[in-house]
């Protein structure tokens, strides 16, 4: 190493997952430093996602040994996208012995948009057309989810957000026809599509301050969120009066 | 050389740990068998969840029943496919970033091959003492692969070398068994449950078909569940009008009602004789024409006491007169039905070939047994 570089300081870094939808994401993060990947894995999340991982190291710098923590995408998102990033962090924290913190995959959608002060309607694709959505902005001081998530068809979500007061920020992936609708609702604000997208960056910093504090989920028990496997027709669902 | 098998294929989640492809130092199996019985059957979706939260315990307790740390394990191993996809996306993902994480190899097995290897493994003795050592199974030798999921007649003439001889068309003999059960209103899961129930039966009571499919190794058992139903259907009770109960999101199955002197035994009997009578012979006649040296059942319905008895008896009346002895053989029950120890047993003689996969390794739900 040569004198007028610096050496690097040991960091920790925590490494961030998220396979919700076939809108890939992974990223390393520090603190400080942030590197982010994100991309269409389709249904090849399988065979994309460790390579990825391995990738990314790679390009930080970083080996294995100073990943000190595993954060990954809980969902509502498609089934079995969501079971291959949880199960890739549990063969991480199971050989790594390192903790692992689950993030909601709607929180992290809607994060990059907090500090707008608007209501942010987060939306993530559930497969088959149909759509997981929920409510979040500012509640006593905090930015939190208002409302619990709903899942339906476009149509649903359009009619909800025809509901809502004028100035809401619609996020997160939609394709054009559900773009198209969306955007027809009077007083919906959609960023372009490019910026709509999930941000691993997003469920790094979600975990961040349970990772400094070490407050980590039970890999165990740690599991994806199922949502419209259940029950959620739009009049069973809580929140909504 | 320790490797750590993992097994996510249907419904049993399952890690082990074998040394050297023989000595099964762990076999942890977490059976979903409670869960899915409300169903009738296997629910992939269910069998799929149930991984996610049944892995890690499973594989702490291999690698602690096997005495060793997470760096004592040398090669991580896991079943690729044949199997539901959900299901084994769950343990491919697991044991690929595990291999990563510690640093090891990683061997993909397809999971019918590990039943074939089921036969290399030695547990050990329950007393602690080391085990006896088998000599291993003699090639060529002719398996019968027989489970819920498959019927397959195999020839193997090396490690690693098979030649498929024949499969089902329709049902695999454990779902033969299965269906049979629930046709009977037995319950769930059918082949243990018919074999219970045909102890007290006679099996020459009913005349139920035989697919021989002339000229041909394959099986076929969809027409003698059908000729069963219509044995069965005059004993049958109305089924009640309310609708089954649920449990979630999964519709219950209601058990078939039968009227009391329904000769259920013999029913069984004589459905499980006809399922195992063509699997026996078929067997007895591929050993014949290739000169096998030993005879290997493999699968969960190798666990079949009267399908044992009866391949034993056609190897002995049809091959020995020609061939001399040829040993039968079949694995300890524990490691018939799913388990990791016979991916990790498989595993071994895979790597002695190169085997190796990359973190890019995907499923493949609908992997056959092929190649030399
Ligand atoms: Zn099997």
């Amino acid at each position: 190493m040569s004198t007028s570089e610096q050496p690097r300081e040991a960091r920790s870094w925590l490494l961030a997952i998220d396979s919700s939808t076939e809108q890939a994401g992974i990223a390393l993060a520090d603190g400080l430093r942030c590197a982010e990947q994100t991309w269409d894995a389709g249904r090849a999340q399988t065979t994309a996602l460790l390579a990825e991982i391995d990738h990314l190291l790679e390009v930080v710098g970083i080996g294995l040994s100073e990943i000190q923590g595993v954060a990954v995408a809980t969902g509502p998102g498609t089934f079995n996208g969501l079971r291959v990033g949880m199960s890739i962090a549990k063969g991480l924290v199971l050989g790594l012995g390192v903790p692992v913190f689950g993030v909601p995959t709607l929180a992290a959608t809607a994060l990059p948009f907090a500090a707008t002060g608007l209501p942010v309607v987060a939306v993530v694709s559930a497969g088959r057309g149909r759509m997981v959505w929920a409510a979040y902005g500012v509640q006593a001081g905090n930015w939190s989810q208002t409302e619990a998530p709903r899942n339906g068809l476009v149509s649903e979500l359009a009619a909800d957000l025809a509901g809502r007061p004028s100035g809401v920020i619609v996020t997160g992936e939609l394709n054009p026809a559900q773009e198209d609708a969306v955007a027809a609702v009077p007083g919906v604000l959609l960023p372009t599509r490019i910026l709509r997208l999930r941000r691993p960056a997003a469920v790094a910093e979600l975990a961040w301050t349970r990772f400094r504090a070490g407050d980590a989920d039970d890999p165990v028990v740690l599991e994806p969120t199922y949502l419209h496997g259940e029950r959620s027709s739009p009049s069973s669902a809580p929140g909504r009066e | 050389m320790n490797i750590l098998g993992i097994e996510t294929s249907c419904d049993e989640t399952a890690a082990a740990v074998v040394a050297d492809g023989r000595r099964v130092r762990s076999n942890v199996i977490a059976s979903q068998i409670a869960l899915h019985r409300a169903h009738g059957g296997v629910v992939p979706e269910l069998a799929a969840r149930g991984h996610v939260t049944a892995i890690i315990p499973v594989v702490e307790a291999a690698l602690r029943e096997a005495g060793i740390e997470r760096a004592g394990v040398d090669v991580v191993a896991v079943t690729e496919g044949p199997g539901l996809a959900g299901a084994l996306l769950v343990g491919v993902n697991v044991a690929k970033a595990l291999a990563y994480a510690l640093g090891r190899p990683l061997v993909a097995v397809n999971h019918l091959e590990a039943h074939v290897y089921a036969n290399w493994l030695m547990l050990p003795p329950a007393d602690g003492s080391s085990p006896v050592a088998e000599p291993p199974p003699a090639f060529p030798l002719i398996c019968l692969l027989v489970s819920g999921g498959h019927t397959e007649l195999i020839l193997m003439t090396d490690h690693g070398r098979y030649h498929h001889l024949g499969r089902t068309l329709d049902d695999a003999a454990g779902e033969a068994f299965d269906k049979g059960a629930r046709l009977l209103g037995l319950g769930y899961p059918g082949g243990p449950v018919i074999q219970r129930v045909a102890e007290a039966g006679n099996p020459s009571q009913f005349d139920l078909p035989r697919a021989w499919l002339a000229e041909s190794y394959d099986f076929s058992f969809s027409g003698l569940k059908t000729a069963l139903l219509r044995l069965a259907e005059p004993y049958r009770l109305p089924q009640p009008s309310e609708p089954a109960p649920t449990s979630g999101p999964f519709p219950e199955h209601r058990a078939a009602a039968f009227a009391p002197d329904a000769p259920l035994a013999d029913l069984a009997a004589s459905y499980q004789a006809a399922v195992v009578e063509v699997l026996a012979v078929k067997t007895a006649r591929a050993v014949v024409e290739f000169g096998a040296k030993t005879v290997l059942l493999a699968g969960g319905v190798a666990a079949n006491a009267a399908l044992r008895a009866r391949l034993r008896d056609e190897v002995a009346r049809r091959c020995e007169p020609e061939l001399g002895p040829v040993p039968v053989r079949y694995p300890p029950p524990a490691l018939c039905t799913d388990n990791a120890a016979m991916v990790a047993g498989a595993a071994f003689y895979a790597l002695r070939r190169g085997a190796q996969a990359g973190w890019e390794t995907d499923i493949h739900p609908r992997l056959r047994l092929t190649g030399t």
